[in-house]
C-alpha cells in the first residue's frame, strides 16, 4: 500500500492542518491520561479513509472546570472507552474518523443526568450533534439498564419517534466501558445480539432481546463488519 | 460505600457475580435476567451489609439486579435503606428510588416519602418521579408540601406526579384542577401545522386481544399504577417508530364516552415499540379531565413535559378530539379524531418542520 502522509490525510479526512498533535488532531483526544493504545497511527489512518464514521460524544451535565457531574478521571475514562471501541472495530476494518466532544451544561441538562429508557429517548430528541456523526450521550446514571441504543439507528437526527443516539452511564471500568460503547454503537450500526458471549454484541441465549457482555466480549465477525459498513453513518472515502 | 470490613467475605454464585461484580467485567448490558431465590437472598444480605462479597461490587447494578428479580416488601425495605443512606453514592440512591417506583405498596411509598427532602437534587428528582408511579393520596399531601424546584424540568416532574396521583387516587375535582393547572404553567398554546405546509399523516389502527395482551407483556417500564385494558388498544406508526396506545381498563368498550366523562383519568399510556427487540417503552401519558363541553386533554412525556394539549368536544353521542403541539421544542402537529361508545378513530398530522434541538457546547480542554 502506498505510504500515507499524515499531514495530507489529516487535511483531507479530518480537515485539520499543521501544526498537528497526533493525539489531539488525528485521534481527536482532548484530555491527557494513559490510553494503552495498540492501534498504530498508520493503522488508524488506513481505517479512517474508508468505512469510517464520526462520533459526537456528549457529557450530560458537565462543566469545563469539572464542577458538574463528571470528574476528570471519568472524562478520561470516556476517552479511553472510545479508544477501546476503535481497537475493537479495527478487526473488521471499520474506523472512527472524527470525534466531536461536546457537553450539556448542568443548567441545560435538567434531570437528564439520571435517565431511564424513556428519558434516554427524550434526551436524544432534545439534543443532537452534527448530522454526520453518531451521538453518544454519557450520563451519570441509567436507572434501568447499563445503556440504551436502537438497532439500526437513524442518520437523520430529526427522525421522529425514536432514539437518535446511544445513551450510556459512565459507572464502569474504562476497559469495560469501551466494550459497552462498542456494543451500543454496534447496535446503532445495525448489529443485533450475537448469541456468543465472546462477541462484542454478546449473548442473548433466551432470545428476549436482553443481551449480556463481559470482559471477553471482544470479537467481531466479517459479516458483522459488512453490516456496519452498510450503515448510513459510514462517511464517504477521503 | 466500602465493600470491605465487617463479616468474612464469601464467594458469589456465577449468576450473581455476573450481575453485580464491579471488576469482573461480566455484567449484562441492556437489562438483567432475573436471579434465583438463593441469589436474591444473598444479594439482600450484601446490600444490607450483613455479608461482604469476596469481590468488589457495583452497588447501583446490584440494586437494579435486586428489583428486577424480586418485587417483595423485603426488597422495598432494602432499597429504602439504600435510599436513606447518605453514604451511598448518588447513583446508587437514584437507582434505589427508581426501583421503589417499580414496586407498588406502602413500604415503597413510606421509603420514598421519607426522602422527599433529601438535599441531593438528582435523588430527589427520582424520588418525586417514583412517588408519581406508586404513591397514594397520602403521598399527594406530602408532594403538595414540597417547595417548587428551581429547575423547570424538576418542577414539571413534581407537577406530573401530583396530577397522576390525584387522578389515580380519585381526588376531588378541585384538587385535580389545581394539579392540572400547575402542570400547565409555562405551557404554550397548542400549535398545529399550517394547512398548506408540508406534513405527514399517520392513522391509528385498532388492535384487540390477544395482540394487546402480547404487547402489554413486552412493556419495559412503569405503567404509573394504572390497570390497562388487555382487550383493546391502538397502534400508530410515526416516522421509523411504531407507537401503541394502551387504554385505562376503566374505559370499557361500548362505554368509552361514559367512562372518560365520568371522572379525571390517566386515560391511556402511549409506548414506543422498538423495531428489533419489539420491547415497548412507555413514553407519553394521556391525561383527561371532564369539562362541561366535553374533555380537557393533555399528553405529556414521562418527565411531565407537555407534548400535546387540546379538547374533546361533545358532538351527538360522541366526542370530537382536537389537539396540537404544546411542547416548547416540538414541531407543529395535530391529533384529531372521534370517540364513540365503542370506537376511537384518530390520526396524527405532523409538519415537516424539525423539532428544535439543543446542540450543547464544544469541549475545549
Amino acid at each position: 500500500m502506498a505510504s500515507i502522509s499524515v499531514k495530507a490525510q489529516a487535511s483531507s479526512c479530518l480537515g485539520v492542518s499543521p501544526p498537528l498533535s497526533v493525539r489531539r488532531h488525528v485521534f481527536g483526544y482532548v484530555w491527557g491520561g494513559s490510553m494503552d493504545r495498540t492501534l498504530s497511527l498508520k493503522s488508524h489512518l488506513n481505517l479512517i479513509r474508508t468505512n469510517a464514521f464520526n462520533v459526537c460524544v456528549f457529557l450530560v451535565g458537565h462543566e469545563e472546570d469539572f464542577s458538574g457531574e463528571f470528574t476528570i478521571d471519568e472524562a478520561r475514562r470516556m476517552q479511553f472507552a472510545v479508544d477501546v471501541m476503535r481497537e475493537l472495530y479495527s478487526q473488521v476494518g471499520v474506523g472512527v474518523r472524527k470525534l466531536f466532544w461536546r457537553y450539556i451544561p448542568v443548567a441545560e441538562a435538567g434531570g437528564y443526568t439520571s435517565v431511564d429508557a424513556s428519558e434516554a429517548t427524550d434526551l436524544t430528541e432534545d439534543f443532537s450533534g452534527p448530522n454526520d456523526g453518531i451521538d453518544v450521550f454519557f450520563v451519570t446514571t441509567v436507572t434501568d439498564a447499563g445503556g440504551w441504543s436502537n438497532v439500526q439507528g437513524p442518520c437523520d437526527k430529526d427522525e421522529k419517534g425514536e432514539r437518535t443516539g446511544a445513551v450510556l452511564e459512565v459507572g464502569n471500568s474504562a476497559q469495560f466501558l469501551g466494550i459497552l460503547l462498542a456494543h451500543e454503537v454496534g447496535h446503532y450500526l445495525g448489529l443485533p445480539h450475537a448469541g456468543d458471549i465472546t462477541n462484542v454484541m454478546g449473548d442473548d441465549s433466551d432470545g428476549d432481546g436482553i443481551g449480556s457482555i463481559n470482559g471477553s466480549s471482544v470479537n467481531l465477525t466479517t459479516s458483522q463488519g459488512n453490516t456496519m459498513k452498510s450503515h448510513c453513518s459510514i462517511r464517504p472515502s477521503c | 460505600m466500602s465493600d470491605t470490613g465487617g463479616p468474612p467475605a464469601h464467594a458469589l454464585s456465577r449468576p450473581l457475580s455476573q450481575a453485580i461484580a464491579a471488576d469482573a467485567l461480566d455484567c449484562p448490558v441492556d437489562g438483567l435476567p432475573p436471579l434465583g431465590a438463593d441469589d436474591v437472598a444473598d444479594l439482600k444480605r450484601i446490600l444490607r451489609g450483613e455479608t461482604t462479597p469476596a469481590v468488589p461490587i457495583d452497588r447501583a447494578r446490584a440494586i437494579r439486579a435486586l428489583f428486577r428479580s424480586d418485587r417483595s416488601g423485603e426488597t422495598s425495605d432494602v432499597l429504602g435503606r439504600v435510599l436513606a443512606n447518605q453514604e451511598e453514592t448518588t447513583r446508587a440512591r437514584a437507582v434505589a428510588a427508581y426501583g421503589l417506583g417499580t414496586i407498588p405498596g406502602a413500604e415503597s411509598e413510606r421509603a420514598l416519602v421519607r426522602n422527599l427532602s433529601t438535599e441531593d437534587d438528582t435523588v430527589r428528582s427520582e424520588v418525586v418521579t417514583a412517588l408519581g408511579r406508586v404513591g397514594s393520596a397520602e403521598a399527594l399531601d406530602r408532594l403538595k408540601a414540597v417547595p417548587d424546584p428551581r429547575s423547570p424540568r424538576a418542577r414539571r416532574q413534581l407537577s406530573l406526579s401530583r396530577l397522576v396521583i390525584a387522578l389515580r387516587a380519585g381526588a376531588g375535582a378541585q384538587e385535580i384542577e389545581e394539579a392540572r393547572r400547575a402542570l400547565r404553567v409555562g405551557m404554550r398554546e397548542p400549535v398545529a401545522p399550517e394547512p398548506d405546509a408540508p406534513q405527514r399523516t399517520f392513522e391509528s389502527t385498532l388492535i384487540e386481544a390477544p395482540e394487546v395482551r402480547e404487547l402489554l407483556g413486552m412493556v419495559d417500564g412503569s405503567m404509573y399504577g394504572i390497570s390497562l385494558s388487555d382487550e383493546v388498544g391502538f397502534r400508530v406508526p410515526c416516522g421509523r417508530a411504531t407507537y401503541v396506545l394502551f387504554l385505562n381498563s376503566l374505559l370499557k368498550r361500548g362505554r368509552f364516552v361514559e367512562g372518560v366523562r365520568s371522572k379525571g383519568l390517566v386515560a391511556g399510556i402511549l409506548g414506543a415499540q422498538e423495531r428489533v427487540t419489539r420491547r415497548v417503552t412507555p413514553r407519553y401519558l394521556v391525561l383527561s379531565t371532564p369539562t362541561p363541553k366535553g374533555l380537557d386533554l393533555l399528553v405529556t412525556r414521562t418527565d411531565g413535559e407537555p407534548a400535546f394539549s387540546g379538547e374533546a368536544a361533545l358532538e351527538g353521542d360522541g366526542l370530537r378530539l382536537t389537539l396540537g403541539t404544546a411542547g416548547e421544542r416540538g414541531a407543529p402537529a395535530r391529533v384529531d379524531g372521534t370517540l364513540s361508545g365503542s370506537d376511537l378513530r384518530w390520526r396524527l398530522v405532523v409538519s415537516g418542520e424539525a423539532r428544535q434541538k439543543g446542540h450543547g457546547r464544544e469541549i475545549r480542554a
